[in-house]
């Protein structure tokens, strides 16, 4: 009974936030949403005007207006695209904190800088000729909510904002982003703040111009994360400045003629974890397949703590793993932590005092620390080694199958 | 006993929130130039402006059409406007009883005057 109850309860609930209204007012591609309930007395001027919610509009501008029973997220921009166009519906209490411009299928918003609220864009329909830009000077969320975007002229998503911005990716999605070649642009998919992604669905990158995904600062994946493939870039697949955290989900990435996952230092020192990496979780294949790359690789600190690795390293000269300073592998929890690598690879300019590069399972330019998972390499290419320490080598626990050619082994 | 006693109290506090808008958002209703209201249901309503005429469609019922110029404000409302359009002598076409027989007919208990686009203004019973 009593569960029968908490049913009836969940049923009312689902029943009164059903009946919440949204009058939406249509303007060619663009559509303000107003909740029914917040839109007080709208007032018309000389048969000209109609003033919603505090927003003046133009009559011969309006479409139709329409009522429909649906509750918005408040603060948010909706984008649909189409082939040629871009439909875009903005909740009426951001829309004048915003200024956008529409040009066929590209769109771009920037937020008043003045605007100390968070804004969430949700993008989602199929364009072979589109783009998305913002800007904006506070945290916000974007929703990729099944969206397929290619941009031929630029980046197919493009955020200028500075700030946190959490990449909502929604279970049971999939979004796919392709930008034009031969370009200018840093990468694919570009976010200039900090970025977070959560959410189970899957997003697929190609980066025609440079890298297929970058960001200024950090990159975190949440536990709860899905999936982000790369199947091809002209440079790194994940260009990631500050620091990168993966704490779950899976990293797929093939095809890049840079590094699979390139963490560099930013011009600022004091900025924290900075040029570091940390792996706690998820699943990280890597296939590196082209010459003198790497294939996770950081300026300053590496830290696997979890997760599962799995690395083909063909390239010569090509390393699976490298770090700028020391690497830690260890295995603190119940969650596994695995490095499994096969590295062909040979010598890259052999002879060629300034450019030869040996193939390296993993190089470690500080010291390494194993204590605790299970590290799996097989070198077989000329000259390659499996695990290469310029410092110290430190064994604590775990299962190693290699040598570690180290300076001092402890 | 007392938690089926809820139960019942609870199914009929949905019967009735599922009969309105939870928001109080039932009805537009438009006020005009002469402070008349007229309210239409608003639920799947679909507004459009065509040569200075607003057109309000709702579901189920028939097009209100307003002029715009004449249109002061619109403001949704849980019940409809009761301040009735004011008429004159010249808009009252017919008056019929509910039987169809024409007023002053006899027998007549209920008397419904209509305008001449057919819209009911006053059901009177005697």
């Amino acid at each position: 009974m009593k569960r029968l109850f908490l049913a009836c309860v969940c049923a009312f609930v689902a029943a009164v936030a059903a009946q919440a209204q949204t009058m939406k007012i249509h303007m060619s591609n663009l559509t303000v949403a107003v909740p029914a309930a917040e839109a007080g007395e709208m007032t018309f001027a000389d048969g000209q005007t109609l003033s919603i919610a505090g927003v003046d509009y133009a009559i011969e501008d309006i479409d139709s207006i329409t009522v429909s029973p649906e509750t918005l997220t408040p603060r948010s921009v909706e984008l649909v695209w189409s082939e040629n166009d871009v439909f875009v519906t903005v909740t009426a209490d951001i829309v004048e904190k915003l200024e956008g411009e529409i040009e066929d299928s590209h769109v771009s918003f920037i937020a008043d800088s003045l605007y100390q609220e968070e804004i969430t864009y949700i993008l989602s329909g199929t364009s072979t000729n589109g783009s998305f830009t913002m800007d904006g000077e506070f945290k916000s969320t974007v929703i990729l909510n099944n969206l397929t975007l290619t941009n031929p002229n630029g980046p197919a998503i493009d955020i200028e904002n500075g700030k946190r911005i959490a990449v909502n990716i929604p279970t049971g999605t999939t979004t796919t982003l392709s930008d034009g070649a031969g370009l200018l642009h840093k990468a694919c998919f570009f976010i200039n703040g900090h970025a977070e992604f959560s959410g189970g669905g899957t997003v697929n990158i190609v980066g025609n111009s440079r890298h297929a995904y970058a960001s200024d600062e950090y990159t975190t994946l949440e536990a709860d994360f899905g999936a982000i493939n790369v199947t091809s870039a002209v440079s790194d697949g994940l260009h990631i400045e500050q620091y990168f955290k993966m704490k779950g989900g899976t990293v797929n990435i093939s095809g890049t003629a840079g590094d699979g996952i390139d963490v560099s230092i930013t011009k600022d020192p004091a900025d924290t974890n900075n040029g570091q990496a940390f792996i706690s979780g998820g699943s990280l294949t890597i296939n590196v397949a082209a010459e003198d790359v790497k294939g996770l690789k950081c300026d300053s600190m590496m830290t696997i703590s979890g997760g599962t690795i799995q690395m083909t390293v063909s390239g010569n000269g090509s390393k699976g793993i490298s770090t700028g300073t020391d690497l830690v592998i260890s295995q603190p929890g119940e969650t596994p932590t695995s490095v499994n690598m096969t590295v062909t690879g040979t010598t890259y300019m052999p002879g060629d005092v300034a450019l030869e590069s040996k193939c390296r399972g993993i190089k470690v330019k500080g010291n390494f620390t194993f204590d605790g998972g299970n590290i799996s390499i097989a070198a077989t290419g000329a000259k390659s080694k499996a695990i290469s320490v310029d410092g110290d080598y430190t064994y604590v626990s775990g299962s190693i199958n290699c040598a570690v050619d180290a300076a001092n082994t402890i | 006993m007392i938690m089926k006693r809820m139960l019942l109290t609870f199914s009929a506090l949905m019967l009735g929130a599922g009969a309105t808008m939870a928001d109080g958002t039932d009805y537009l209703t438009f006020r005009q130039a002469d402070d008349s209201e007229i309210s239409v249901p608003s639920a799947g309503l679909k507004i459009t402006f065509n040569n200075g005429q607003l057109v309000a469609q709702s579901a189920g019922q028939a097009d209100l059409t307003l002029p715009v110029a004449a249109l002061q404000a619109m403001f949704f409302s849980a019940t409809p406007t009761s301040i009735a359009t004011p008429l004159k002598a010249t808009d009252i076409t017919e008056i019929y009883s509910i039987d169809g027989r024409l007023f002053n007919a006899p027998g007549s208990q209920v008397q419904i005057v209509k305008t001449a686009d057919g819209k009911i203004i006053k059901t009177i019973k005697r």
